[in-house]
């Protein structure tokens, strides 16, 4: 492989879309992988290093831990949607037998406001779980009650009470991205006009409104950590996306823990969906009580904790508008949306001006406050709700300009990629076999309908990520990096990417993460762990090799550029026979001391072939017109993400994403009541979640692509996927029975009353 | 949650008598699945449990001559299990299938289904005094209540969770009451209360009392007989709205009908009208329809649920083309 500064050639693309490139070797690092490389390891279906430890409950996560004179921290929350603490009296929570410690948390957090039912407001720590809880019961608040409003409509509405403070608005004007408020107004005016111009002279317009709903993570695992002095120094079990952040907080000097040194451990994460990113307030405030009661704290929330104060996926109104002239291609586009991410200000954009080409748009998002548990990222932050909305509107406008719906998004795309995703997907759904050619129509309660949607993600990874290799003198090998696996399978990958370069299998390799006492990692966002960490243990794995294969080199007197790892011993690279076998570790054997170890970091991107990756989803569902029950049958997926390391794995993303954007298509819904602010559905009973009954059959089409973005061409895969699911299903639900829902999810309710409503129309 | 005594009676006569007089306070469990969820959410803060465990024989399902006695603490799968039940009784067998999860089927019994307290959302939560809960509002009627009930409503909304009491009444089942002057058996049809009896509770049972078993007539085994139910969600959810029938047919003569309505209203209904409306006429889609169109006559829906109308509409037309199919 190249090390040299000058320019090389490389091959990038996909199946038969392959094209040389030029592009300049950052020094250290190797080629990106190459079409006619060779793999055992990479790009393998191969099954979780640590699937049976999960499968039989061997592994830990931090939920598990127990340390010696643990004790359980609880937090007290707010009954109210809004309201200021005006004092705690503890005098009685005190002398609760087994309290250990009590904290409030106008004192760590520096605000006495409340602004939403399950705000924390004071914690305990407790020899036990039920004694923390009896405990933070009989803590008395006295609170200013002060009116609220949890729904868009009700923070909207003229004379609403002020969500979030008397002087910030409930409505939050789109940014202005340092314009004034006279030149922002005039920017959005001059948008809106040079639209209307637009829309003036098209073929065809087509308009909708749609709306979505408020989707909460969940993750199995709730958000929590497990605390632990040691001196002025803090070890932390933390369920957390980001070791590194967590470590970060716990050691700033603006923080309140202030810990002189932290190390943040979590060995398995039970999900996160972009929800577990830094300590937050449970893990600051379980800090500060293992500190006040100098013992370790368990601090986990319940599932009541976890819907209401752990994050979750706004929801939007957006006006559609979509201009096409005659042959269907998009000229003008208006949308203009509002969502609410609770109290704060932003987050609640519905994103859907990436993927097709529109050469004008008028995009306006406003974020309404309201007196609802904050808003998180969640995987493909802002796209499911742009694309459910857009999607539909496509589809629409198909119908509006006489074509197939496919050939519209082809017509109105240029992505390389996905352009061939569409007709492979379309055929294995039976596009054209199978679409309902008369929706609605025909006899029976049961109707069919298939539907289509895109998706785009930017996942291409970049710096922040190390990898240490270790090799022992006996051949054991230890691949280190301080990152977190929040399901997508790391600890398999890493083994692969490493074992590719020793020559070894993946049973070989002994891989460590989430420690931040190893090299670092950035937090698992954007689906950019792979891509960021994957070149790191690459090239660190391919040094250790040069660096073992210069000691055979050395002692047999044989050509180090001749020679490499495979199958467990070293071979010619020309596959030439060499005159004596020497297997891995008798290489290790001729280390010197006890170990070499290597340390290397991910260095920056390549030019590649596309710093986007796409996908293309296909559903095929039953309604019943008569019960309104939609049942998804069969969904098709046709996803790139670069390379791909790991078939299963990477597969599993798409097949979990799938199951994710069906249960936020047709049963997940936070319910508010507007009478007393309160989550009503904060369960796993009434927050409706697909179960293994409501989960399609799924066929996944992985495209690998050489995008030669970094030396492992990897991309990442965890959020993409869900982008289109929900707009596939919508679309297919409208092909079935001839009208569309205009909301997800789509619900009995709604498909009855979208019926009814066909039915009046006529 | 709150911690509590637990009391293990060996006797149905021992468990009445520590059960004393407080709904309150002292509390029965069987297989616990619905008691200890509300002890956790705080809406059952009782300081003694009484398991109804160590009683002896009320696990038993018996074949006696006059038809089967289920006792209370059958467990849910283990009745949908029994080949008896399946043939005989078929809609039983299917209300319990779609009862829950496989793990609370595993755990939770025919006493405590019959007996468990509402799902309503308000009920539920602690933060709403409801009228249920001695309070003076019912939330549901100004909030949310897409789920709730579209008969009998007014006083409270709620929708009586149990699916198998539909079946049972259908099937003509008495629920054997052990009290403390001895014992007594009900039609279990009026074992369930409306509101406007007591709108704390769901049944006539007083502090004092137990439901020991229920008795299904041998007459009654047929099998022109359905339950169906719709729901959003097909791995666990609870009905939209079901219905139960019963049919005695002479070829395609109705001769005897039984219909009952559950998950919309405060208490499972049997609908004497209908049963008329279907007696001595001929099995056919026409007369399905009709009965259909008068069931939901005098419907008072709440603000969301009105789509419920229609939904029991095709749940009793459906129902009634199963049970006729068979
Ligand atoms: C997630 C979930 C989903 C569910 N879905 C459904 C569904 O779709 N359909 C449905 O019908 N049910 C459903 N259920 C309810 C479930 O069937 C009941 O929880 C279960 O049957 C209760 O039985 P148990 O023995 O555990 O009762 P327990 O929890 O022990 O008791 C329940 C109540 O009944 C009282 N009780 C118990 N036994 C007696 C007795 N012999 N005499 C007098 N009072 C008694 C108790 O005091 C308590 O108030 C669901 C429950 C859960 C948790």
């Amino acid at each position: 492989m190249s090390k040299n500064a000058d320019k090389v050639k490389i091959t990038v693309g996909f199946e038969d879309h392959l094209k040389e490139i030029s592009v300049k070797i950052n020094d250290n690092d190797v080629l990106p992988y190459q079409p006619t490389d060779s793999f055992d390891e990479v790009g393998q279906d191969r099954d979780r290093l640590d699937a049976i430890a999960k499968v039989t409950g061997a592994a830990r996560y931090t939920f598990d831990r127990k340390l010696d004179g643990m004790v359980y921290g609880r937090i007290l929350r707010s009954p109210h949607p809004h309201a200021k603490v005006l004092s705690i009296d503890s005098t009685v929570a005190k002398k609760m037998p087994g309290v250990k410690a009590i904290i409030e948390f106008h004192e760590v957090f520096r605000t006495r406001a409340v602004r939403y039912v399950g705000e924390g407001v004071a914690a305990v720590a407790a020899e036990t779980e039920a004694q923390a809880e009896a405990a933070i019961r009989a803590l008395k608040v006295d609170y200013e009650v002060l009116p609220f409003a949890v729904t868009k409509e009700d923070a909207m509405a003229e004379g609403a009470p002020a969500v979030a403070s008397p002087n910030s608005s409930n409505v939050i004007a789109p940014r202005a991205w340092g314009r004034s408020e006279k030149e922002q107004q005039a920017h959005l005016e001059d948008q809106k006009a040079e639209t209307d111009e637009a829309f003036a002279e098209v073929k065809h317009v087509v308009s909708g409104n749609f709306s979505t709903q408020v989707q909460v993570h969940n993750a199995l695992e709730t958000h929590g950590v497990v605390c632990h002095w040691q001196g002025e120094n803090l070890k932390i079990y933390a369920s957390t996306q980001g070791t590194f952040s967590c470590r970060g907080q716990a050691t700033s000097s603006r923080g309140p823990i202030k810990a002189r040194n932290a190390r943040v451990l979590s060995e398995y994460v039970g999900g996160g969906f972009g929800a577990k990113f830094g300590l937050r307030r449970e893990g600051v405030a379980a800090a500060i009580l293992a500190k006040k009661a100098k013992r370790p704290v368990h601090l986990m929330l319940n599932r009541r904790e976890e819907q209401t104060d752990a994050g979750n996926r706004p929801d939007s109104y957006q006006e559609l508008k979509l201009g096409l002239d005659s042959k269907g291609r998009i000229q003008v586009m208006r949308a203009h949306s509002w969502g609410t991410a609770g109290p704060g200000r932003s987050g609640a954009g519905a994103r859907n001006s990436i993927i097709y080409n529109i050469p004008k748009i008028d995009k306006v998002e406003y974020n309404v406050r309201t007196n609802c548990g904050e808003a998180r990222a969640m995987r493909a932050p802002g796209f499911p709700q742009g694309a459910f909305a857009l999607e539909s509107l496509l589809d629409m406008a198909a119908d509006e300009v006489g074509i197939d719906p496919v050939e519209l998004r082809k017509r109105n795309d240029s992505h390389p990629i996905r352009l061939a995703e569409y007709d492979m997907g379309a055929k294995m759904i039976g596009w054209r076999k199978n679409r309902n050619r008369n929706p609605g129509g025909g006899k029976g309660a049961i109707k069919r309908g298939l539907g289509c949607a895109s998706n785009e993600w930017f996942a291409a990874g970049g710096r922040g990520a190390a990898c240490l290799i270790r090799v022992n003198k006996n051949g054991h090998v230890e691949v280190r990096s301080g990152g977190q696996d929040i399901g997508t399978g790391l600890r398999t990958i890493m083994a692969q990417v490493a074992a590719e370069e020793l020559g070894l299998g993946i049973s070989d390799i002994e891989t460590f993460i989430g420690d931040t006492n190893d090299p670092r990692c950035p937090g698992s966002g954007g689906s950019t762990t792979t891509p960021s960490l994957m070149p790191a243990v690459r090239i660190a794995a391919h040094r250790m090799a040069q660096e073992l294969l210069t000691l055979v080199a050395e002692k047999l007197k044989w050509d180090i550029e001749k020679l490499t790892f495979k199958k467990g011993a070293v071979v010619r690279k020309d596959d030439k026979k060499l005159k004596k076998t020497v297997t891995f570790k008798q290489v290790c054997a001729l280390i010197e001391g006890e170990v070499l170890e290597i340390n290397e970091k991910r260095l920056a991107n390549y030019g590649g072939f596309s710093s986007t990756n796409s996908g293309v989803q296909f559903a095929d569902v039953e309604v019943d017109t008569q019960t309104g029950v939609v049942r998804v049958k069969r969904m098709v997926a046709v996803q790139d993400s670069g390379v791909i390391l790991n078939t299963k794995t990477a597969e599993s993303q798409v097949r979990g994403a799938i199951i994710q954007g069906v249960s936020y298509a047709l049963f997940e819904n936070r319910v508010m009541d507007r009478q007393k602010g309160h989550m009503l559905n904060a369960d796993l009973e009434n927050y409706k979640i697909a179960g293994a009954l409501e989960c399609p059959e799924i066929e996944v089409k992985l495209l690998n692509v050489f995008n030669g973005k970094n030396n492992t061409s990897s991309m990442g895969i965890g959020e993409p996927p869900i982008i289109a699911t929900a707009g596939a299903i919508a679309n297919a639900v409208a092909n079935a029975i001839g009208v569309r829902v205009m909301s997800i999810p789509i619900t009995p309710k709604k498909v009855l009353e979208a019926l009814k409503n066909k039915g009046k129309r006529k | 949650m709150k911690s509590f005594k637990m009391a293990m009676p060996k006797t149905l006569e021992g468990a009445v008598k520590v059960l004393g007089f407080d709904f309150e306070k002292r509390q029965l469990m069987a297989g616990g699945t619905d008691l200890l969820g509300c002890v956790k959410e705080h809406i059952a803060e009782p300081e003694v449990v009484v398991n109804l465990k160590g009683i002896p024989h009320l696990t038993d399902v018996v074949k006696t001559e006059t038809g089967v006695e289920i006792g209370a603490l059958v467990k849910l799968d283990d009745l949908a299990n029994n080949k008896e039940i399946q043939q005989r009784w078929p809609a039983l067998a299917q209300a319990i299938a779609q009862t829950a999860t496989p793990q609370i089927r595993n755990v939770g019994t025919v006493g405590g289904n019959l007996c468990q307290r509402p799902r309503c959302w308000y009920y539920r939560d602690e933060n709403y005094h409801c009228s249920k809960k001695g309070g003076s509002t019912c939330y549901a009627l100004e909030g949310e209540n897409e789920y709730h009930a579209i008969f009998e409503t007014g006083l409270c909304q709620i929708v009586h969770p149990s699916n198998m009491a539909g079946p049972l009444i259908a099937y003509d089942a008495l629920a054997e009451i052990q009290s403390p002057q001895g014992t007594r058996q009900v039609r279990l049809e009026k074992f369930f209360i409306s509101p406007d009896m007591n709108i704390e509770r769901e049944n006539i049972l007083k502090p004092n009392e137990i439901l020991s078993k229920i008795l299904i007539p041998n007459s009654s085994a047929n099998k022109n007989s359905c339950y169906y139910e719709t729901r959003e969600k097909q791995s666990f959810d609870w009905a939209l709205c079901g219905t139960s029938v019963s049919l005695k047919l002479n070829g395609k003569m109705i001769q005897e009908a039984r219909v009952v309505l559950n998950a919309i209203a405060p208490r499972p209904i049997r609908r004497l009208d209908l049963e008329a409306a279907l007696t001595g006429k001929k099995v056919s889609k026409r007369l399905f329809k009709k009965v259909a169109d008068m069931a939901v006559q005098g419907a008072t829906p709440l603000s969301k649920n009105s789509y419920k109308i229609e939904l029991l509409k095709v749940v009793i037309e459906r129902c009634l083309s199963e049970a006729t199919e068979a």
